[in-house]
């Protein structure tokens, strides 16, 4: 049985949104047991020289980790680029 | 190859850069009210328009000045200031239809754009390409290449 | 160069407008701007003044860097004792104001005194009158603006007006430069209002010099370079502003909501950056028009936005000024926290109207955001009723009840005056001081101190009571730069703070604007400043200034009675852990940071400011 997670993308990374989720930044994805973030990453195409914020569930995973870091059900996933404001 | 400045309201951002290149430029100080170049802000409208002067190949201020102090720069082809023969009469600045030639009251001589003798420092200021120095016979190059991005063809 | 040299004060109460020479061996310590002018508020203004008494003084001030070409440098800071917390206030607006100060020919106007009646400054170069407000006592910003303009004849004059609110003693009424640039927190515009002043016209056409020309344009050049090249300041803040941390604040589970009940807001991406950019259905327009720079700016983060023409706020009101219906200074991340997830509230419009209505009344929305978010809270409790609110159904979510108390707390009268006093004081009264969201009587910005816990040290600590501006940690904890921490660990947050702290009150000083920091380190500003005045100024130097700004203001807290008493966060962020998202369970380890946080900062165990660190710094 496939599974799947919530992808969100924000600021300059929409455009890589697919068409008709722009409203609510995200999508879903289908994963199986060994699809990590990495791999993700380079399916959907996303800039990996862009993506500089990416939160798991809210918490924050480093460039090391990104790609090691294996996805499980309902997991939420959200790609930023640099950003920054106060 | 003459060039010219061309101005692209729709970058602008209203931040003065090109003023202080300008009045540094000209009298050695940042100071936005020495400034050849103007950005005018239109608040409700939502836009920030450059304005300075367009070179006008038969330039009323040219054919007005009494004293001839305004002079054709061969390279440049812009219309120049000569201090040394300005009176500060004024009246270049009422012959100019755009208001682009003004009177520097403490030195009491016309001042105006005279494109930094080929090398403008607005442009050279200006960070977001609102004001550009272009080939002077294709000022219309970007506008041209962005409509003609909207009629390409589907492929 | 680059420093007139020249002050001009202000007697209100003789009615007298004086030039006097700017203190230099003050710049050599504490460079300028906040630094400057907080030495000059702790010479001449005792730290037990009543700070709506004469014997109160406004300092506006530039910086070494105001006016020049430099990146950013038209900032000018107003400096003065709060009335909203009784410490030291310090409040940096961009805008146009202060390049034109310096233009003038002044690098201070000092505003002190109380003058018999309405009045406003006008300032041409040399000349300083101070002229009868009659006519725009009473008028908002915006207008008093316009009439001063018509009055002067002159269209390139630059204004800083207060509103009626400042006039009537709420107690964080802004100062409103330029129509929408804001010396926002801490009450300035409500001691300005205190002293009869309406508004300060200026026009200068003097200009500024530099020591160094060449080395001058060589630094500032480079340092324009690291700015457009930066990711975040080249091309995340002109596209999206600081609205675009909304989401990112959200997802991580951090976003003030419901009056800090909770860390996450549903509504969250309704009211972002990015629903700013969406064509809504009514015009086809998005939100956003387009981004603006202040003076000398090359990020231009600034807003300029239009509110839906089919909205309910703006239907049939002609009696709303003219820029309502068309663009004017759009929403911006504290706005949009505190007036909408802090009140449940994820209309997009409302906020911008209620953004419009702080511009053009001079209202700090942060504090007024809090204090309506405390009064719904205190409303659905029970705690006070619709008898209290004069018939306002002050619910969660409530756009209009939002609204409306935004336009009472403008006009500073009835519930809008209580509301005015800000949360600390509305809470207290009511009987629940807890629900107030405050330090030092300061409102919190948009940052939940549990799921990020240096911005809890931040907020504590903060010399202007609870603050995002004063050692913005979140830049680590968050966003990356310019290293990444974890937002949800204590250790090594007194060390973070402190360092963000220090630099912060030097950019502060500069007279550039702290969005620069993002791409820039001391490392980029002191070749700037080193070229543009006289002396040697390094990164350790600045480094220095800034820690001794720091001890300034926090010596003027403790003789005011601010001090360490008052390094302390509400009970709820203490006790009431986070109920969701990567902090759930979490409370502030402000236990555990604070002794940290005293003894890097060579303080005593209790909090004080050590003989020892005195004489380091030369205090």
């Amino acid at each position: 049985m496939s599974k799947k997670i919530t992808v969100k993308l924000f600021a300059s990374l929409m455009k890589h949104l697919p068409v008709n989720s722009t409203k609510s930044h995200g999508f879903d994805y289908k994963i199986d047991e060994t699809t990590t973030v990495g791999f993700l990453i380079d399916d959907l195409k996303l800039p990996r020289d862009v993506i500089h914020i990416v939160l798991l569930n809210g918490v924050y995973l480093d460039a090391e980790t990104r790609d090691v870091k294996v996805l499980t059900e309902g997991d939420i996933l959200g790609f930023w680029p640099p950003v920054a404001g106060g | 190859m003459q060039m010219s400045l061309v101005i692209d309201a729709n970058k602008c951002t209203g931040c003065l850069q090109c003023e202080m290149a300008c009045s540094y430029e000209g009298e050695g100080v940042f100071n936005p009210t020495k400034s050849r170049i103007k950005i005018f802000p239109f608040h409700e409208e939502g836009i920030f328009v450059p304005y300075t002067c367009t070179q006008c190949d038969e330039a009323w201020c040219m054919h007005a000045c009494p004293v001839e102090a305004i002079v054709l720069n061969k390279t440049t082809g812009a219309k120049e200031i000569v201090n040394d023969l300005c009176v500060g009469c004024k009246v270049c600045t009422i012959a100019c239809p755009f208001g682009t030639v003004n009177y520097n009251a403490d030195s009491g001589k016309v001042i105006k754009c005279d494109l930094c003798g080929g090398d403008p420092e607005c442009a050279k200021a200006c960070p977001t390409d609102a004001i550009t120095y272009q080939d002077a016979n294709w000022t219309g190059y970007d506008k041209m290449k962005d409509y003609a991005a909207k009629a390409m063809p589907a492929n | 160069m680059s420093w007139t040299k020249k002050v001009l004060r202000i007697n209100l109460t003789e009615g007298t407008c004086t030039p006097e020479p700017l203190n230099m061996e003050w710049t050599e310590q504490f460079l300028g701007q906040r630094g400057l002018a907080t030495k000059y508020l702790t010479e001449e203004v005792p730290p037990t003044t009543d700070p709506l008494s004469p014997e109160n003084t406004m300092y506006m001030i530039t910086g070494p860097l105001t006016g020049t070409m430099a990146s950013t440098a038209g900032r000018y800071s107003v400096v003065t004792k709060s009335p909203l917390t009784g410490a030291v206030a310090c409040s940096n607006s961009g805008g146009f104001f202060g390049n034109e100060m310096k233009c003038a020919g002044w690098d201070m106007i000092i505003l002190e005194g109380k003058s018999p009646t309405p009045v406003y400054i006008s300032i041409n170069d040399d000349k300083a009158e101070i002229l009868p407000a009659d006519e725009i006592w009473g008028k908002s910003v915006w207008e008093a603006d316009e009439w001063l303009h018509a009055k002067h004849q002159d269209p390139q004059l630059r204004c800083a007006v207060i509103g009626v609110s400042g006039e009537k003693g709420v107690r964080y009424a802004a100062i409103i430069n330029d129509l929408h640039r804001a010396a926002g927190r801490s009450g300035v515009g409500t001691v300005m209002g205190s002293k009869n002043v309406k508004a300060i016209a200026l026009r200068g056409s003097k200009g500024v010099t530099v020591n160094d020309p060449k080395a001058f344009f060589e630094a500032t050049t480079a340092a324009k370079k690291i700015l457009a090249e930066n990711a975040v300041t080249g091309e995340g803040l002109p596209a999206l502003g600081t609205q675009v941390l909304m989401n990112v604040i959200n997802e991580m589970g951090a976003q003030p909501t419901n009056n800090y009940k909770e860390v996450s807001f549903a509504g969250a991406s309704k009211i972002s950056g990015e629903a700013m950019l969406e064509p809504r259905d009514s015009d086809g327009k998005p939100n956003l028009t387009r981004n603006a720079g202040c003076f000398a700016c090359t990020i231009s983060c600034g807003r300029i936005s239009t509110i839906n023409p089919e909205h309910f706020s703006i239907q049939n009101r002609d009696d709303l000024h003219k820029s309502y219906h068309a663009n004017s200074g759009g929403l911006e991340y504290e706005a949009a926290w505190a007036l909408g997830s802090d009140t449940g509230i994820d209309d997009l419009d409302a906020l911008t109207y209620a953004q419009f209505v702080c511009n053009e009344q001079g209202l700090d929305p942060i504090s007024l955001g809090s204090t309506i978010a405390a009064a719904m809270e205190m409303f659905e409790e029970g705690f006070i009723t619709t008898e209290d609110t004069g018939g306002i159904e002050l619910n969660f979510g409530n756009a209009e009840a939002m609204i409306k108390c935004t336009e009472l707390v403008a006009k500073g009268e009835g519930f809008g005056l209580e509301l005015g006093q800000g949360s600390a004081r509305f809470c207290a009264k009511h009987g629940h001081p807890e629900l107030s969201m405050t330090v030092r009587g300061q409102e919190f910005p948009a940052y939940d101190p549990r799921a990020i816990q240096g911005m809890g040290l931040g907020y504590a600590t903060s010399n202007r009571g609870a603050c995002h501006l004063r050692g913005y940690t979140v830049a680590s904890e968050v966003l990356g730069i310019p290293i990444k921490t974890d937002p949800l660990e204590t250790e090594g947050k007194a060390g973070l703070q402190i360092a963000f702290q220090n630099a912060t009150a030097a950019f502060d000083s500069a007279g550039i604007c702290i969005f620069t920091s993002f791409a820039w380190s001391l490392e980029d500003v002191a070749p700037q400043l080193d070229a543009a005045i006289e002396g040697d100024w390094t990164p350790e130097r600045l480094g220095e200034i800034g820690e001794r700004i720091w001890n300034l203001e926090r010596l003027y807290n403790e003789a005011a009675g601010v001090g360490a008493s008052a390094d302390k966060l509400p009970e709820r962020m203490m006790k009431l852990p986070a109920n969701t998202g990567p902090a759930e369970g979490k409370v502030s380890g402000l236990d555990t940071m604070l002794p940290e946080y005293y003894a890097e900062r060579g303080w005593s165990p209790e909090g004080g400011v050590t003989a020892e660190t005195k004489a380091r710094l030369g205090l």
